[in-house]
């Protein structure tokens, strides 16, 4: 008996160690669950949206455009060249195919843009009133609708029709949609998706947040009108909507905000003080992604700075610009002097250009295959840091200037207006002026593709811009040959890129037959 | 067994008292003690006098008493394990000492089930069962893989990472499953333990291997990949016995690549910039070294081993102590791991019907080692791709820095100078009681826990480049894992007749947690502190924590074991599991089997082939689940996560907190259910001394509900998604055979021999699902990784995909399909024939997983004398030599035979390697190698000094001194680190070879004492 009580004890004790329940607690993840309760995670959710512009805050930092979109929009032309093998080597190569690891990373690095924003949007907009306000949620979400057409925008100059997913496609997602394999979305459908979400968010969004009711700090880098304006100017300038180019513009300009930056520092030319590690932003940036160096530095320098530089030590030259493109430019041209072209290396060797294509370097010399720029690669910074803090420009003003010059030729050849605008733009980096009486219709277009890669070179425009003028193939075969290689570019099939093996594989309706 | 004591007691005692009864009979009463040959004493051994129906039963101090009819009189001494002996006892005798040998036969070996024990030759399910002596044990064997390699069918264990101190990747009658948890559940003394790497292996006992699902369907869920129980030594000695082990061993690399010379690689790379007329990486004024990066980075490493433990069994407490040290330093320099470890594991008998008893294990153990993941940013990569042309030093002793696409700094600098030290420290204390109710009913609850704790610690000093320019790096990261386990059963028995009925309920509940806790700071005044004082940085990090949903585990099971006759066995079992891994009303899920066994033995129709001493048909069926989708997110699935990634929007202003999804929520996921059917026979032969067993099987998961996180498109944002993706089905052969080949006074020789084989294929995949591939690692540092393996229905995980090489294209030479390539380029074969080489060329190139595995043991025994030879085998599948392809196109000899214009035409080495051509990839066949193996896995030798032959030292019991070589030859046509590395142990792809912690092998002398 006295046995028997102890027995009913010890079971009684036991089932106290019994799982009562088999819902588990939550104690430290972030879940739908338990966030967007507030304000603050509102804005949390729009803050993810903008961090995935670029890499993580720590660790490898090389998403879209801090470095590797740049692989597709510039590499492949005549403004960029990697002397590695493997994904960058093919690209710039003109040897890619469905395989290349850049071409699938850019495409996973933009749907998970995407991808933020949707969760955004709809979190946001199911959020209950009180927790937020109406005009709080508006300002969000417009935000969000500008960095997701920013990403469909990218994705489809380099891809053609994409697979289109919005919040309704998340609000709707089950296991079947996830293993759904969708077919592609025209680009004029997702054009007017994107058109009118950028005419809804240029009625909503402010000019700056100085002062802002909805955020406590002066945040620069967020989406404004001006953003919104230009980003659907340059919609337009992909759909040769030419006058639309002209207002949208002519809109941004009218804003009264802008304008191309000018040094004030001795030494420094303009276009060299746009692009410090320290000038992070200033009156030209439209739209930028912000960097600091300690805190979400970049590998911008780690990708363009030169190798066996004495002072920007350890770097890599992933993403170096050609000889032939760099005398092309003016003597007179401040920006021909952009370029790390002659230097005493770490070694003690002198590292310049070849006389001629394989010669031998003499003892004492190093021969560099292309020149490194310094456009990512300050060599004024004051310390030799490991990560950067440099801003990389998606929409600048003189973008938009030479967008507009470029929609008045073709409205009316050789505007005034048009060689105006361009010589602005040169004026500013002191390069010799266009005079219109040198031109036709023809000519200037020639002219403008010519100042936009001068100007805008590994910003992640001239891809795009070869393939709108019609002339990637002729400028980057004639690249490749003189480099000893196939003139490999056919048009149209290399239009776009062909979509990611990985993606075929889950989806094949994403065909690759034509490109 | 313990049924067959009370048995017979009971009858014992009836007996007793009818002959006492009857009264006219004319008896005495002769005592004694049984043991057995190393003088133990033999509890539960039964004594029968002949023509008397006298008996009786030894206690567990292995005396007993029986009353005997008067004058001569034989004695049967009987126990399972032991050889029956008959003895004689004169008139005049009344006090017998008796040693019982062990028998042959191995059929009356206990084996342990789950929640339960019984005979082996009353098993009904496929189940291997290895004891201590047959474990591989010594040298580097640290953990239990290694220890059961090769011993039992059914159970590939493949050393993945010759890394001290790894685990090994250990699958039970095929992967099952496509998630990375193949493993088998391992469960030690009743308690399901997660730290099974920790064990000391030479504290087990016996390990038995629960394969089929009429045996694992006990464990319901997570039973479907095998149960591994091992029991722990207890008490085993009247008197307190003290043993004692000590061994050195040394290890030597067996892999080592050909490298060229610094000169060679310097021409090679010279001529190839000439060849593409681009300027040449090296200028005249460059002096190339010729630096072994290889040999500065390895070294003849040691392993030593101490290890004492004491034991005791006294008047029904047994008690069983240890202690262990081993130390391993790795051949690759700065690499080592060092355990320390003690068990306890008590029994006490407090009365007849109540037992009391526990186990507690605490282990520390020292891992010295960075990433050999098989990743280029691991130091193994960059010392492979070294060029020897670049110094190790600078003339100022400086670190040389290198910097290629494959190597950022110096490779010997980052093998040495990081400090990456993990701590795993792990306790686990479990007790259980033990109570007659009334007769034949016994309830039994054990509960403990086991809690583990890693600590991982790193530093980059200013050696480093990124540790100068940062003023050096420092982290730590804890991460705990506590598990609470209680489980509770009653066990009755039942006979009546030819009837007996043996029926178990239980319970079981079990609750895991997991938290972890990050700091990271930079800028030390100097590099004397490592890790140890983060507070000391001029720049601190944010710290980072996190406690993980706890998981929770309920489970009701039942067993019934019914036996007609002792010929007819039946088993059937049954589960409810429910887990907090699945959605509201996905939870619960039933799992049953069933089993019958035929003993033939005594059947006429066997007897009368004189064939067969012992013969036994067996057949199963039942289901056992999984749920283990869970483990790798740290959230169950059905949850919608968000994780921070947050961004700087400001000049100079603070990081800005965002949130993003980190998962993509199911919450229709459901229990992965897998079928089983077994069928087996156990033979003996000539009286048993030939035993052999064969089983047959076939497993498939039931319809499209094997867990799996799918790729799904990046649209979603996320690149995998959990789902019941699909199923699979394998099904095999087993045969082991075991032979007393001689047995004579002075010289035994015993052979063990196992084979298996097992096909596995894809049956379905859930609707929306073609395939699933895996990539390889990045070979480069600006190449990515490749899709090299391929699932798809009706063929097996993990099977290698990739083009059909063709070498080279010669001078003049054009090749239609590949239109851009020039002379030297790698050719690729047009498989579908459209005249394009596009991804569509691709093959199937074979499979990652042996087909067949084999284990031969052979030992001797010479008076004192014992050698061992072990040889073990996998053939049947092929591994993709991913350190070959970038040996080959940048430090390897193989890189001398690349093709050269008019110089060098005949060959297979493309002029510039393989990751510059728009054509193919370098996943093709070139390096899709048969890695097929025999290997000698361990040869011994001892020698027991018969110590206790010298009167003075009758104390020592045995001295035994031995050598003893692991891995000591390999016959394979494989070429590269190692048949059996495989660094993608995830399911649906493995077979890679890159950058993997070289292979070595042991050679070792001990000694091992033991005192009684």
């Amino acid at each position: 008996m006295k046995k028997s009580i102890i027995l009913i004890i010890i079971i009684s004790w036991a089932f106290a160690g019994c799982n009562k329940s088999l819902d588990t607690t939550i104690y430290s993840n972030l879940t739908t669950a338990n966030a967007f309760k507030t304000k603050a995670d509102a804005i949390a959710a729009v803050n993810a949206v903008y961090a995935r512009l670029k890499g993580p805050a720590v660790g490898d930092n090389f998403d879209y455009w801090t470095v590797r979109h740049f692989a597709l929009t510039d590499l492949p032309t005549d403004v960029g060249h990697c002397q590695y093998g493997g994904d960058p080597g093919q690209l710039s190569n003109g040897q890619w195919n469905s395989t290349n690891g850049l071409i699938a990373e850019d495409w996973r690095q933009i749907y998970k843009l995407i991808a933020n924003a949707n969760n955004a949007i709809l979190n946001i907009s199911n959020m209950a009133t009180g927790s937020i306000t109406d005009d709080q949620k508006k300002q969000f979400i417009s935000e969000v609708k500008f960095l997701r057409a920013v990403a469909y925008s990218d994705l489809m100059e380099l891809r053609g029709p994409v697979v289109l997913i919005t919040e309704t496609d998340v609000a709707n997602a089950d296991n079947a949609a996830y293993l759904g394999k969708p077919a592609p979305a025209s680009i004029a459908k997702i054009d007017s998706l994107l058109i009118g979400d950028l005419q809804n968010a240029a009625n909503v969004l402010p000019l700056n947040y100085v002062n802002s009711p909805f955020y406590n700090s002066n945040d620069v880098g967020r989406a404004t009108k001006g953003a919104a304006l230009t980003l659907l100017a340059k919609l337009y300038l992909r759909e040769k909507n030419w006058q639309k180019v002209a207002d949208a513009t002519k809109q941004v300009m009218d804003l009264n905000v802008y304008s191309l930056y000018v040094s004030s520092t001795p030494g420094v030319s303009s276009y060299q003080g746009l692009f410090l590690e320290g000038n992070k932003w200033c009156q030209e940036n439209i739209f930028s992604v912000l960097s600091d160096e300690n805190v979400n530095g970049t590998e911008l320098l780690n990708h363009f700075g030169p190798q066996n530089h004495p002072t920007l030590t350890d770097r890599w030259d992933y993403y170096a610009v050609p000889w032939d493109f760099y005398h092309t430019y003016s003597d007179q041209d401040d920006r021909k002097k952009m370029f790390f072209t002659n230097f005493k290396g770490s070694d003690g060797l002198i590292y310049m250009e070849a006389p001629t294509p394989g010669a031998i370097a003499p003892a004492g010399y190093s021969y560099l295959p292309d020149v490194a720029t310094r456009k990512y690669a300050d060599s004024l910074r004051a310390n030799d840091t490991y990560y950067d803090g440099h801003s990389v420009d998606i929409l600048r003003y003189a973008d938009v200037l030479l967008s507009r010059a470029e929609a008045l030729n073709e409205i009316t050849p050789v505007s005034p207006e048009a060689i105006t605008l361009i010589n602005q733009v040169k004026g500013r980096s002191h390069a010799p002026l266009l005079d219109a009486a040198n031109f036709n219709q023809s000519t200037l277009r020639d002219a403008i593709l010519q100042e936009r890669g001068w100007e805008l070179y590994y910003e992640g425009k001239r891809r795009a811009d070869l393939i709108r003028m019609d002339k990637y193939d002729v400028i980057e075969n004639a690249h490749l040959v003189r480099i000893g290689l196939p003139a490999s570019i056919v048009m149209p099939k290399n239009k776009y890129f062909p979509y990611p093996q990985n993606q075929v594989n889950i989806n094949p309706n994403l065909n690759n037959a034509d490109r | 067994m313990k049924k067959a004591k009370w048995f017979q007691y009971a009858s014992g005692i009836i007996a007793f008292l009818l002959l006492s009864l009857s009264g006219f009979a004319q008896t005495r009463k002769v005592t004694g003690t049984i043991t057995d040959s190393k003088k133990s004493p033999l509890d539960g051994v039964t004594i029968a006098a002949k023509n008397s129906k006298q008996f009786a039963v030894t206690k567990p101090d292995g005396t007993f008493e029986i009353t005997v009819p008067a004058g001569k009189t034989t004695l049967i001494i009987s126990s399972v394990s032991y050889e029956t002996q008959y003895v004689t006892v004169n008139a005049n005798e009344s006090v017998l000492a008796v040693t019982l040998n062990e028998s042959s036969t191995q059929l009356g070996d206990v084996v342990v089930v789950g929640y339960g024990a019984v005979k082996k030759k009353d098993l009904t399910g496929s189940i291997s069962s290895i004891k201590s002596e047959n474990l591989n044990l010594g040298g580097t064997t640290a953990n239990i893989g290694q220890a059961i390699q090769g011993r039992a069918t059914g159970v590939v264990v493949q050393q993945t990472s010759f890394a001290p101190g790894a685990g090994l990747a250990i699958t039970i009658r095929g992967g099952n499953s496509f998630s990375g948890s193949n493993a088998p559940l391992y469960v030690v003394d009743g308690f399901i333990t997660s730290g099974i790497n920790q064990i000391n292996p030479n504290d087990i006992a016996s390990i038995d291997i629960l394969k089929d699902a009429s045996a694992t369907a006990i464990y319901g869920a997570r039973g479907s990949n095998g149960v591994v129980l091992i029991t722990t030594k207890k008490g085993t000695s009247g008197k307190l016995l003290i043993e004692g082990n000590i061994s050195h061993g040394i290890q030597k690399l067996t892999y080592n690549p050909d490298f060229i010379t610094g000169q060679q690689y310097v021409d090679i790379k010279n001529a190839i910039a000439a060849e593409n007329s681009t300027t040449q990486p090296f200028p005249v004024s460059f002096v190339p070294a010729n630096t072994s990066w290889w040999n500065a980075a390895t070294r003849n490493a040691s392993v030593d081993n101490q290890g004492v433990n004491l034991s005791s069994n006294y008047q029904g407490s047994k008690i069983f102590v240890s202690v262990n040290h081993l130390k391993q330093t790795g051949v690759l320099q700065a690499t080592g791991f060092e355990r320390f470890s003690a068990r306890i594991g008590a029994e006490r008998s407090v009365s007849d019907k109540i037992k009391i008893g526990g186990n507690f294990y605490g282990a520390n153990s020292i891992y010295d080692l960075q990433p050999y993941t098989g990743d280029i940013t691991a130091p193994l990569f960059s010392l492979l791709v070294a060029p020897a042309a670049y110094p190790i030093y600078n003339a100022n002793g400086t670190y040389y820095n290198i910097i290629s696409s494959d190597i950022k700094g110096n490779p010997y600098a980052s093998l040495v100078e990081p400090t990456d030290r993990s701590i795993n420290r792990t306790a686990n204390a479990n007790m259980y009681f033990e109570y007659q109710i009334i007769k034949n009913l016994t309830y039994h609850i054990d509960a403990g826990i086991e809690y583990s704790n890693n600590d991982e610690g790193k530093y980059t000093p200013r050696t480093l480049s990124v540790g100068a320019v940062n003023g050096g790096i420092a982290s730590e990261e804890i991460t705990t894992f506590s598990r609470w386990l209680v489980q509770q059963y009653a066990t009755y028995k039942y006979a009546f007749k030819q009837h007996s009925f043996n029926i178990l309920v239980g319970t079981s509940n079990q609750k895991d947690q997991s938290t972890g806790l990050k700091a990271n700071a930079r800028g030390f005044v100097n590099d004397n502190l490592l890790y140890y004082n983060l507070g000391s940085g001029s720049t601190l990090a944010a710290p980072s924590n996190y406690k993980y949903p706890p998981y929770l585990l309920t489970s009701y099971f039942g067993r019934l074991n019914y036996s007609y006759n002792d010929e007819i066995l039946l088993t059937v079992n049954g589960r409810r599991d429910q887990s907090s891994l699945f959605g509201p009303g996905k939870r619960s899920e039933n799992f049953f089997s069933g089993a019958l066994a035929w003993k033939l033995t005594d059947k006429d129709f066997i007897k009368n082939l004189n064939t067969f001493s012992n013969l036994k048909f067996r057949i199963g069926y039942g289901t056992a689940g999984n749920d283990r989708i869970g483990t790798t997110n740290s959230i169950p699935p059905y949850i919608a996560a968000l994780g921070t990634y947050s961004t700087v929007l400001s000049p100079g202003g603070a990081l800005q907190i965002g949130f993003e999804p980190s998962s993509l929520p199911n919450n229709g996921l459901v229990w992965e259910k897998t079928g089983q059917w077994n069928i087996g026979l156990d033979m003996g032969f000539a009286h048993n001394r030939i035993n052999a067993t064969l089983d047959f099987y076939r497993k498939e998961t039931a319809k499209n509900t094997l867990l799996f996180n799918i790729p799904v498109g990046q649209w979603w944002g996320l690149g995998t998604q959990s789902i019941n993706a699909g199923s699979i089905s394998n099904q095999g052969i087993e045969l082991s055979i075991s032979t007393d080949n001689v047995k004579t006074k002075d010289f035994t020789w015993t052979t063990i021999f196992n084979i298996s084989n097992n096909i596995q294929k894809v049956v379905s995949f859930a609707p929306g699902i073609s395939l699933i591939s895996t990539n390889t690692a990045n070979p480069s540092g600006t190449v990515s990784g490749q899709e090299f393996t391929r699932a798809v229905i009706g063929k097996e995980l993990g099977v290698i995909y990739g083009y059909q090489y063709m070498g080279v294209i010669k001078t003049g030479e054009t090749y239609a399909p590949q239109p851009n390539s020039k002379p030297g380029d790698p050719k690729y074969a047009d498989l579908n024939g459209d005249g394009k080489i596009t991804p569509d060329d691709r093959t199937f190139l074979g499979n990652t997983t042996p087909h067949y595995t084999l284990g031969f043991s052979n030992q001797f025994e010479y008076k004192g004398f014992g050698l061992n030879i072990f040889l073990q085998s996998a053939f049947g599948y092929k591994l993709y030599n991913m350190n070959r392809l970038v040996l080959e196109s940048s430090t390897g000899a193989d890189y001398l035979k690349r093709f050269v214009a008019g110089t060098n035409e005949n060959t297979d080495v493309p002029r510039d390697g393989y990751y510059k051509s728009t054509y193919g990839s370098y996943v093709n066949s070139r390096f899709v190698e048969d890695a097929s193996y025999l290997r000698l896995k361990m040869v011994s030798l001892s020698y027991n000094i018969p110590l206790n032959r010298i009167k003075q030292l009758g104390f020592v019991e045995g001295l035994q001194v031995y050598v003893n070589a692991q891995n000591l030859a390999t016959i394979t046509k494989y070429t590269g680190t190692d048949p059996e590395v495989n660094v993608k142990t995830n399911n649906t792809g493995g077979g890679l070879d890159f950058g993997v912690f070289p292979a070595f092998r042991t050679f070792e002398f001990g000694a091992k004492i033991s005192i009684r």
